[in-house]
């Protein structure tokens, strides 16, 4: 502690172990799976809305000394305007966002999959995060139960008989920080809660602010 | 003068005396107690100083001294699909002012979120001596000793809903150069706590042999 700060990329020793405590919770899992099961009516009478998982991988910060001024240029100069690097504002918890065609439009999403019969929202999640092209992202889901929820209604145009919108379920998903990740350049962003204002539309941002912590 | 003052005193022994006989035969009447008995000025319960000198009813019940009981073992309780059973969060590292630190963090959120917290409680400290090989020769001789200073929050009855948001907020605020680790509770757990005794050990085997 007393040795001034030196290097800024020096890997950190964090080993959370989790795996114990999700198997023993696996009961959860199968009740989430029941009672999705029994809110799906059976065909006919399906519900209007389409199921949508959707994962907030959080990149966390390195909790540390302050930076010499020197060192700050430094980090100015490398990484911070490069939205798609993670390894940008070290000090601050770093989401993941995604460039997706919806409809005619591009947008900046949370990374979202249609959810599947058959399957708990959580794994639907679960394969949001993988399906992601060129990221093999390995995150630790925080617990079975959903932070958050959007709804929305399809344009007018493509709305018919059995589908009105699409509800998302949020998850949480955490990577630790010590990690390089090569992303593309311009369907990723990595981006603080200050700068999501920039990136999402304003209901939706409406309802991820609610959960995402800024600590 | 004399004689007034003789008169009230008079009067004043034979009240005196006249509640005394009064206490008497109430005493005599109310409670079965032998006549021979010396009994104390008492009052009548009408009297408005009745009881007036008692105290030991405001004084708090002193139980009676029982010896330290064995610290028996707890049931562990198992989760259920709301709620999270036993589990442990593991603090360690070598810099005990950090693990010190981090561990009372987590026991005071864990009090701001109503979080059942069962114990917390610290491990031995575990000593890891770092030999160097020395330039000219094969002995190795000790260069430092690492200390690891190990913290143990214990939490029953977490809510599953609330879980996620405690684990985010705890490992945001891990610092470096802290191992976290979350474990089950399990007895073997609780028992490795516990100092062996090995003259038991060896009487015990003695007797199944």
């Amino acid at each position: 502690m007393a040795a001034p700060f030196s290097r800024v990329y020096r890997p950190l020793w964090r080993i959370i172990t989790t795996s114990t405590l999700n198997r023993g919770v696996r009961n959860v899992s199968s009740s989430r799976q029941q009672l999705s099961a029994q809110n799906v009516k059976p065909a006919g009478a399906a519900s209007p809305w389409a199921l949508h998982g959707a994962v907030c991988v959080q990149r966390l910060p390195a909790v540390s000394q302050d930076r010499s001024p020197i060192e700050e240029e430094f980090m100015e100069l490398m990484h911070q305007k490069d939205v798609s690097s993670s390894e940008r504002c070290l000090a601050d918890s770093l989401i993941l966002l995604v460039k997706k065609h919806v409809g005619s439009q591009k947008l900046w999403l949370l990374p979202q999959i249609q959810w599947q019969t058959g399957e708990t929202l959580r794994q639907t999640a679960e394969r949001a995060l993988a399906s992601l092209p060129g990221a093999d992202l390995t995150a630790t889901f925080l617990g079975n139960a959903p932070c958050g929820f959007y709804k929305y209604k399809y344009p007018k145009d493509i709305q018919k008989e059995g589908s009105v919108g699409a509800k998302v379920f949020f998850f949480k998903a955490v990577l630790p920080s010590h990690k390089h990740l090569p992303l593309e350049k311009n369907s990723f962003a990595w981006v603080k809660k200050e700068e999501l204002q920039d990136f999402l539309k304003p209901e939706y941002l409406k309802q991820v602010r609610r959960f995402i912590m800024a600590l | 003068m004399n004689t007034l003052l003789n008169k009230v005193l008079l009067l004043q022994n034979t009240r005196a005396l006249v509640c005394a006989a009064s206490s008497l035969q109430s005493q005599v009447l109310t409670t079965q107690m032998p006549l021979g008995v010396l009994l104390t000025n008492r009052q009548y319960r009408s009297m408005p100083t009745h009881g007036i000198g008692k105290y030991r009813h405001l004084l708090p019940k002193a139980l009676p001294k029982k010896k330290k009981e064995r610290v028996q073992a707890k049931q562990i309780k198992a989760a259920t699909a709301t709620e999270f059973g036993v589990f442990n969060v593991c603090v360690s590292g070598y810099d005990m002012t950090l693990v010190e630190h981090y561990s009372q963090y987590i026991h005071n959120l864990c009090n701001h979120l109503d979080i059942r917290v069962d114990e917390s409680c610290a491990l031995p400290t575990k000593s890891t001596e770092v030999m160097v090989m020395q330039e000219q020769g094969t002995k190795m001789y000790v260069d430092a000793v690492l200390k690891t200073h190990e913290r143990v929050v214990q939490i029953s009855e977490m809510k599953a809903t609330l879980f996620p948001i405690f684990m985010e907020v705890v490992l945001k605020n891990q610092p470096e150069g802290v191992r976290l680790c979350l474990k089950q509770h399990t007895e073997a757990d609780y028992q490795a706590r516990f100092k062996t005794r090995p003259e038991l050990e060896g009487l015990l085997a003695k007797i199944n042999n």
